[in-house]
């Protein structure tokens, strides 16, 4: 029956007389049907179209229609929530700023994502978020895995790169994985630079790292983005930058950014990712632990001319100076659209900024999920597009259990 | 032309209705309708009933243009109603900001206060609205009866879904045990 007459016509004088009472029992069963259907599912976000791809079989091509002319791309942020010491996953949760709220979500292959406690102290096991292309990974003896999926079901193994290295920067470059710099005792090369190639599963030496960033070779003090074919580099306090490009696999040359602020304040850390195609720039306004501002800059990737973008609401930079201590300092994630705003201690209160068309739109949300308020926590931070094939996946090899949390 | 033209229009179950032509033209089809020269006689309204035509009307009303005027306010309101709507601001006349803005903000919150009571509605008269919204082409009525809808969908399982929409399961039982198996959702 739902098949038969599927659009009612419009615009048209075109007759479907129903009669009397018959008409109007009619009129009531199939009242939800066809272009009706497809402004209610408009409306909603992927979350509220899991059931509603479930009602009936022409709600389920409904909603894969109303997906692919509108997907719900607002990129979701995912915080993973892990034991400090033992590194065992203890929750995940994870926003969704179209229906603006907190989903818990139960993970199933816990086993990507915790490390055997046994593993020795030298070889940094601890899952790990490289902040760019939503990018998780761990390092463990002999063994490098990632996954870069929205909700980071699929993982890949390779073998650990031939120069040992802590705390270096990784970064995912379309199909390609680089992992550069980082400290070790032993390694002549600080600078050391190698890529590997998820389609050949080989791993390549690069040309090494600018000799500027020696002393700071690390993601402690390096700020990453990049793109399917580059890498930039930031160093967050000097403003030092660089590139990387994938296919030449050679760095460009390292300058200074300069960044002019209104106010007699300074910029005194940023960070950088790529929000859809621009590089953008988060500044910290102020100083070290008295946080007054914060501003967004968009890069030029040729001129490196930063140009001024946005500027975080004062009432909301005051939230955000509570949310930190003295010694954390706010940290940032992007994708698509979206740049989210946390403190990478305690993300129980996050901030995020649409950039829509030219204007910042900012919100912030409190996250609901109590156990992220323990201190026995280090957090593990993602931002990703969701869509409903990952969810569906997600719920039929039972490794994703999405729940809403309530206030 | 001191007085506005008078449309007569005719619901499915023979009722008929006279509405000032400037608050008709709000509906695309009924608009194109008259147009197309219907405008002198009876335009039939097959698909929609005379219990819910003067609901559909009293949105009308509320969001009609008006031609003749030559008012500095914006017309054409049902355009900010489009939560979707890409268009910028129609030109705006030089009016000094600060008034311009106190005298917007008035006006999309009494919208709105206005929007909640009008859809106050129980769910049959919420179909009906919307089967008339979409038939009748009123763009903006279409887009808040189906934000209603959607509110009435957001948190419940497809079981509750289907018996709030009064809709037959069609699946079959090996797609149906899919569905059960994949189906665990709590919402709190």
């Amino acid at each position: 029956m739902a098949n038969a007459a599927k659009r009612i016509p419009h615009n048209k004088g075109r007759a479907q007389a129903r009669e009397g009472d018959e008409g109007k029992k009619l009129l009531q069963e199939a009242s939800i049907y066809g272009d009706v259907l497809e402004a209610i599912l408009n409306r909603m976000t992927l979350l509220d179209m899991v059931a509603a791809s479930r009602v009936s079989k022409e709600w389920r091509g409904a909603v894969s229609t109303s997906l692919r002319i509108s997907p719900r791309a607002k990129p979701w942020f995912i915080v993973y929530v892990l034991h400090h010491r033992n590194h065992s996953i203890t929750s995940a949760c994870a926003f969704d700023p179209a229906s603006r709220v907190w989903l818990r979500i139960d993970i199933g292959d816990l086993h990507h994502f915790t490390t055997n406690a046994a593993a020795s102290a030298s070889s940094s096991p601890a899952l790990r978020s490289s902040h760019s292309q939503h990018l998780l990974y761990k390092i463990s003896a002999g063994i490098f895995s990632f996954s870069f999926d929205a909700l980071h079901q699929t993982w890949h193994q390779a073998e650990a790169p031939q120069v040992w290295r802590q705390d270096p920067i990784v970064a995912r470059l379309g199909s390609r994985v680089l992992v550069a710099g980082g400290t070790c005792d032993f390694v002549d090369d600080p600078l050391a630079v190698e890529m590997y190639d998820t389609g050949s599963q080989r791993w390549e030496t690069c040309e090494p790292m600018p000799e500027l960033l020696k002393d700071s070779a690390t993601s402690t003090w390096l700020s990453t983005a990049a793109s399917d074919n580059r890498l930039y580099l930031l160093e967050k306090r000097s403003r030092l930058i660089c590139s990387f490009d994938a296919e030449t696999k050679t760095w460009g040359p390292t300058l200074n950014l300069i960044l002019s602020t209104s106010a007699p304040v300074a910029v005194f850390h940023s960070i950088i990712g790529f929000a859809g195609d621009r590089l953008v720039l988060v500044g910290l306004i102020g100083e070290p632990g008295e946080l007054q501002g914060l501003g967004l800059w968009e890069v030029d990737q040729v001129t490196y001319e930063c140009r001024k973008i946005g500027e975080m609401p004062s009432a909301m930079v005051e939230s955000l100076r509570n949310a930190n201590s003295q010694i954390s300092t706010p940290s940032a994630s992007m994708e698509g659209n979206f740049i989210y705003i946390y403190n990478p201690s305690n993300p129980e209160q996050i901030f995020f900024c649409e950039l829509n068309e030219g204007k910042c739109q900012w919100g912030q949300a409190m996250n609901p999920m109590t156990n992220i308020r323990s201190r026995m926590h280090r957090f593990v931070f993602t931002c990703s597009r969701v869509g409903m094939g990952d969810l569906q996946k997600g719920m039929a090899t039972g490794n994703r259990r999405l729940t809403v949390e309530s206030e | 032309m001191a007085s506005p033209k008078v449309i007569v229009l005719r619901t499915c179950d023979g009722e008929t209705f006279e509405v000032d032509e400037s608050v008709v033209y709000v509906s695309e089809t009924i608009k194109n309708m008259i147009e197309d020269g219907c405008g002198d006689g009876v335009i039939p309204l097959p698909n929609v009933s005379s219990k819910i035509f003067p609901k559909v009307i009293e949105y009308c009303k509320k969001h009609v243009s008006d031609f003749e005027s030559l008012k500095k306010t914006s017309n054409g309101d049902e355009k900010e109603k489009d939560k979707d709507d890409d268009s910028s601001k129609k030109g705006k006349e030089a009016v000094p900001d600060v008034e311009e803005d106190a005298e917007e903000k008035a006006r999309v919150e009494e919208l709105k206060e206005w929007e909640t009571t009008y859809m106050d509605i129980d769910q049959q008269v919420l179909f009906d609205l919307l089967q008339a919204a979409n038939y009748l082409n009123i763009k903006g009525l279409l887009l808040m009866a189906a934000e209603k809808a959607a509110s009435m969908i957001r948190g419940k399982t497809p079981e509750q879904i289907r018996e709030t929409f009064n809709i037959k399961n069609d699946f079959t039982p090996e797609e149906y045990e899919e569905v059960r198996r994949e189906n665990a959702w709590a919402f709190e």
